[in-house]
C-alpha cells in the first residue's frame, strides 16, 4: 500500500483542476476504413473516462487525436473550451502512458521523469530536483532513480511510465492500456494505485482499454465503442446494469441474450415470443418497443436460478435446458446450458450446487424484473 | 533375434539409445557443423591468409634474410609521411561529409511513411551498383576544363577563361563522397529503423518541440548508427585507388596508388610489401581504438543501454 505524505503537497504541486474535454463530431479515415466516425462526447473536468472497445473500435485512434498525433479529418476537439484540433502535441498540457510504457532507453528513470519539467520549462534546477524526487517516492521508486529502464521489472517500468507522466501536473492524462503488459495480480495492484494517482493529481484522465473489470473498476464514465461508433457512455453501474444495446451487454461480460419478437405491449410489462420457443414476461424500461418488433432479453448469468421443479411464482419466467458443462471457480460455478440448441450461461453460488452435473435436465430460471429488453441498435447513414 | 539387439544398440530403436549413443550422435553434429564451415575456411585460408602471410613474410625480408629495412625506409620517406597524412585526410573528409550529407536522407528514409519511400531507396542504391571508374569519369566530365561546370560559368560571365575543378582535394573528395554516400545511408537507415518511433511521440506529448524531441531522443538513439556508419566509410576510404588516381594530383595520393607505384613501377615488391601492411595496421589500429572509445558493435543489438 501507498503512503499518503502526498495528501499534503507543497505549494505548486497541489491537485490542479483538469480540463473539461469536448469531442466535436470528429471523424478519421485511413485510406477507405472510417476508423472514427463523428465520434461527439463531454468529458467533465477531472474525471476519469475510459474508452472500451474490441481492437478497431476507434478507441486507441480517438486517443491519438486527443493526443495530437493525428489531426481529426473532421470535427473539432476542445479543452476547456479551446479548440485544439491543429495544435501541437506539446501545446496541448498533457501526459501519456503507452501501452509499451515507451520509456526512453537512454535515460536514467530520473531523467525519464525529469523530462517533462525540463521540456515543458519555467522551472529551475533545484525545482527540477525536488519535483521528480517527489514523483519518485509517490510511485515507490525513490531507490531506483539512477537505474536505466532495462533493469527495471515490468511493473516497475509501468510505475515510472506513470510518474513521467503526471510529473509535470498536466490538464489532462492519457492511458493507452497502460496494465496491458502485466500479469492479473500485478494489474490488479496497480489500478488501485492509478486510482490513487488520478486523486492526488486530479487532471482529466483518459483511459483505453478493452477489459470491461478495468473500466468498471477504475472510471467515472465508461464509453462503449464499436467500429468507430460510440455505443453508450454512462457511469460504470449504468452501463453493466442497463446497457442499451446487445452489443455493450454482451461486450460487459457473458451476457445470455434471447432473440425474440414483440407480442404486445402494455404499460409495464412486455409479453415476447422467444425465438427458441416459449413466450415470456419482461419489464418495459427506456424507450418502448413496438408491436412485432425484433428485440434481445437479456439475462444476466448471476441473475439465473436453477432450479429442478418449474418454480410457483409467476413471477419467475424458465426454460427447460440440458447441463453442458459445470466450471469450479471456488466461490461461485458456471454452468454452460443448452436450451434447445442456444447455449446459455449461469453463475451460480458453489455452495448448494454440488449436485449439478453434465446431462442433467433443469430450469433456467430468473425474476422477470431482472431482465432488460434492448432494442437493434440504428444508426443514421 | 540378436540382429535386433545389435540394431538396438547402433541407436536406432526408438527407445533411449544410452549415453554412448547419444555422444555418438552429437559427434556427428558436430561433424556436420564442421562440414558446413569448410568451403568457407579452404577460401580464406587459401586466398586470404595464405597472400597476406606471404606478404607479410616478404615485407620483413632483405636478401633473403630477415630485415626491417623496408619498414625504415617507408617511414623515413617524407613521401609516404604525406602519402599517409593524405590518405587520412581525404578519408576523414569524405566520413563527414558522407555523414553530413547521408544523415537527414536516412531520416527521412527511416521515419517517412509515404509511398516514395521504396522509390528513394532504390534512387539510393543505383548509384551503388556502378563501378568506381564510371562515377569518377562521370566527375571528370562534370568538373573538368570543357566541362559542364566550367562552360556553364563562362557562359554566365563568371570567369575569364575555363576553370579547372579537377586533380584538387576537392575534385577528389566530391567524387569519394559521393561513391561512399550510398552506404553511409544504408547503414544509418538500418540503424534507424530500429529506433521505436512512439519514443519520439512521448517526448512530443510530454512537452517537447520537434527539434528537442529529436535532439534529445532521436539523435542520441541515432548514435549506434552514426559510429558503425562513420567507421565503415573511413576504412573503406583509406583503401581508395581509382578515384583519387583519376581525380586527383600529385598532391592526393592516397596509399594504395603509392603501392602501386612501388610494385609496378619500381618493383620493389618487399617495400610495397610493407606499405599495404601498414595501411592494414592502421586499418585494424582505428578499429580497435574506435571499437574501445564507441563501442560501434552496439549498433546491431538494440539502441540505447
Amino acid at each position: 500500500m501507498m503512503a499518503q505524505p502526498h495528501e499534503a503537497m507543497p505549494a505548486g504541486t497541489g491537485p490542479r483542476a483538469g480540463a473539461t474535454l469536448r469531442l466535436d463530431a470528429i471523424s478519421k479515415r485511413f485510406g477507405s476504413v472510417t476508423a472514427v466516425n463523428r465520434v461527439s462526447l463531454e468529458i467533465p473536468a477531472g474525471s476519469f473516462v475510459s474508452l472500451l472497445g474490441p481492437s478497431g473500435s476507434g478507441k486507441t485512434t480517438t486517443l491519438n487525436m486527443i493526443a495530437g498525433f493525428l489531426r481529426p479529418d473532421e470535427g473539432e476537439l476542445y479543452f476547456d473550451g479551446r479548440p485544439v484540433a491543429n495544435v501541437a502535441p506539446n501545446k496541448r498540457d498533457i501526459g501519456m502512458v503507452f501501452q509499451s510504457y515507451a520509456l526512453f532507453p537512454h535515460m536514467t528513470v530520473y531523467d525519464n521523469v525529469a523530462f517533462p519539467l525540463r521540456a515543458r520549462g519555467g522551472l529551475d534546477g533545484a525545482a527540477i530536483d525536488r519535483r521528480v524526487r517527489e514523483q519518485l517516492e509517490m510511485v515507490r521508486l525513490a531507490d531506483f532513480g539512477e537505474r536505466f529502464p532495462k533493469q527495471l521489472s515490468g511493473g516497475q517500468r509501468q510505475r515510472v511510465a506513470m510518474a513521467r507522466a503526471v510529473v509535470a501536473r498536466p490538464s489532462v492524462l492519457l492511458l493507452d492500456e497502460p496494465l496491458g503488459a502485466l500479469d492479473k495480480n500485478l494489474r490488479d495492484q496497480l489500478q488501485g494505485e492509478i486510482k490513487k494517482i488520478h486523486r492526488s493529481v486530479g487532471s482529466t484522465f483518459v483511459y483505453v482499454t478493452h477489459d470491461q473489470s478495468e473500466a468498471l473498476n477504475l472510471s467515472d464514465l465508461v464509453v462503449v465503442m464499436r467500429e468507430g461508433r460510440i455505443e453508450q457512455a454512462s457511469d460504470p453501474r449504468t452501463i453493466y446494469q442497463a446497457p442499451e444495446t446487445p452489443f455493450v451487454a454482451e461486450f460487459m461480460g457473458g451476457a445470455n441474450l434471447l432473440p425474440a419478437t414483440v407480442a404486445s405491449c402494455s404499460a409495464a410489462v412486455l409479453v415476447l415470443d422467444l425465438h427458441m420457443g416459449g413466450r415470456v414476461l419482461a419489464p418495459a424500461s427506456g424507450s418502448k418497443p413496438a408491436e412485432g418488433e425484433e428485440v434481445s432479453l437479456l439475462v444476466r448469468p448471476e441473475d439465473v436460478l436453477i432450479a429442478e421443479k418449474p418454480p410457483a411464482d409467476p413471477e419467475v419466467m424458465s426454460l427447460s435446458c440440458s447441463v453442458l458443462d459445470v466450471a469450479y471457480f471456488g466461490d461461485t460455478i458456471r454452468l454452460s446450458l443448452d436450451a434447445s440448441g442456444t447455449i446459455l450461461t449461469a453463475r451460480v453460488p458453489a455452495r448448494g450446487s454440488a449436485g449439478l452435473s453434465a446431462g442433467q435436465q433443469v430450469l433456467f430460471c430468473w425474476r422477470q424484473g431482472s431482465a432488460r429488453v434492448l432494442r437493434r441498435r440504428r444508426y443514421k447513414p | 533375434m540378436t540382429s535386433v539387439g545389435e540394431t538396438d544398440r547402433t541407436g536406432f530403436s526408438d527407445a533411449d539409445p544410452g549415453p554412448k549413443a547419444r555422444a555418438g550422435l552429437q559427434r556427428r553434429e558436430h561433424f556436420a557443423t564442421a562440414l558446413l564451415i569448410l568451403p568457407v575456411l579452404v577460401v580464406t585460408i587459401v586466398f586470404f591468409v595464405l597472400p597476406l602471410s606471404m606478404m607479410m613474410v616478404e615485407s620483413f625480408k632483405k636478401d633473403g634474410a630477415f630485415s626491417l629495412a623496408q619498414y625504415h625506409e617507408f617511414f623515413t620517406s617524407p613521401i609516404y609521411y604525406w602519402v599517409i597524412l593524405t590518405t587520412f585526410t581525404l578519408s576523414l573528409i569524405t566520413t563527414v561529409g558522407t555523414l553530413i550529407i547521408g544523415y537527414p536522407v536516412a531520416y527521412y528514409l527511416a521515419t517517412t511513411r509515404s509511398r516514395l519511400r521504396n522509390a528513394l531507396l532504390l534512387l539510393v542504391v543505383i548509384p551503388y551498383w556502378l563501378d568506381y571508374i564510371v562515377r569518377s569519369y562521370s566527375w571528370m566530365i562534370l568538373l573538368g576544363r570543357n566541362g559542364i561546370i566550367s562552360r556553364a560559368l563562362q557562359d554566365a560571365k563568371l570567369t575569364d577563361g575555363p576553370v579547372t575543378l579537377l586533380y584538387n582535394t576537392f575534385s577528389v573528395s566530391v567524387g569519394m563522397i559521393q561513391i561512399m554516400l550510398p552506404l553511409m545511408i544504408l547503414t544509418l537507415y538500418a540503424a534507424m529503423l530500429r529506433i521505436d518511433q512512439e519514443l519520439v511521440l512521448a517526448a512530443r506529448v510530454h512537452g517537447a518541440g520537434v527539434w528537442r524531441s529529436f535532439a534529445k531522443v532521436f539523435l542520441p538513439l541515432s548514435l549506434p548508427g552514426i559510429y558503425a556508419a562513420a567507421l565503415l566509410v573511413f576504412i573503406i576510404s583509406l583503401g581508395f585507388y581509382v578515384t583519387p588516381a583519376l581525380l586527383g594530383g600529385p598532391g592526393q595520393a592516397m596509399i594504395s596508388q603509392s603501392i602501386d607505384v612501388i610494385a609496378s613501377r619500381l618493383l620493389d615488391f618487399p617495400l610495397a610489401s610493407a606499405a599495404a601492411m601498414v595501411l592494414l595496421a592502421i586499418s585494424l589500429l582505428v578499429v580497435i581504438v574506435y571499437n574501445r572509445t564507441f563501442g560501434w558493435d552496439r549498433a546491431w543489438t538494440s539502441p540505447g543501454i
